[in-house]
């Protein structure tokens, strides 16, 4: 259980990390469209989220709204939240 | 002779009297009326020196803007940034950049990791 913690966490980490590193890599490609190396940057950081975040929707869950599967159950209701030691 | 737009912005506070506790014109004013009963002694500030006060503040008010209207249009630059010296995406999150060239010491808000 402790060791499923850490990874929870961890992968929440790395969510955070690529994110915003894509997201800072938004920034700088709105004034500098053609940049190649700026370009490959967010290529990368792209996958490594994705790969984070679907990692983490299989394990533990839906991160946005959009990522649950209502065809069961209402997963979104899936403990732990937040507020109740979940990661954030 | 032609000064520079700003000259006057410059000048402003220098060549107004009425920030003085007894502008010169006043204080000549009050040294005439001494002694005659029309003006109350132990007033700090004349009804002139009020009323002085009040139109060089209006004055100024007018100035300020008419000096204004004499500059330029305002003109921004800011350096073309390059794609260049970038931390790692581990250490720029706590910093709140990847690029180093941003990474200026601001002290509010800095996550205190």
């Amino acid at each position: 259980m402790r060791n499923q913690h850490n990874t929870r966490e961890a992968l929440m980490q790395k969510i955070y990390t690529y994110g915003f590193a894509m997201y800072e890599a938004c920034l700088f490609l709105d004034t500098h469209p053609c940049d190649i190396e700026a370009r490959a940057y967010y290529s990368s950081m792209r996958d490594a989220y994705k790969e984070a975040a679907d990692q983490y929707k299989m394990e533990f869950g839906p991160l946005h709204i959009s990522d649950v599967d209502a065809s069961t159950y209402w997963t979104w209701l899936d403990d732990p939240w937040p507020w109740e030691g979940g990661s954030c | 002779m032609n000064y520079s737009p700003d000259y006057y912005m410059r000048r402003r506070n220098e060549d107004c009297d009425c920030s003085q506790d007894t502008p010169p014109a006043m204080a000549r004013e009050n040294a005439n009326n001494r002694g005659m009963g029309r003006m109350p002694r132990n007033m700090n500030v004349s009804p002139m020196a009020e009323a002085a006060k009040a139109r060089c503040s209006f004055n100024r008010q007018a100035n300020t803007r008419e000096e204004l209207d004499a500059f330029p249009p305002g003109m921004a630059y800011v350096p073309w940034q390059v794609w260049q010296d970038l931390y790692d995406p581990e250490e720029g999150l706590p910093i709140g950049t990847i690029f180093r060239e941003l990474d200026y010491p601001w002290e509010v808000g800095r996550c205190k990791r």
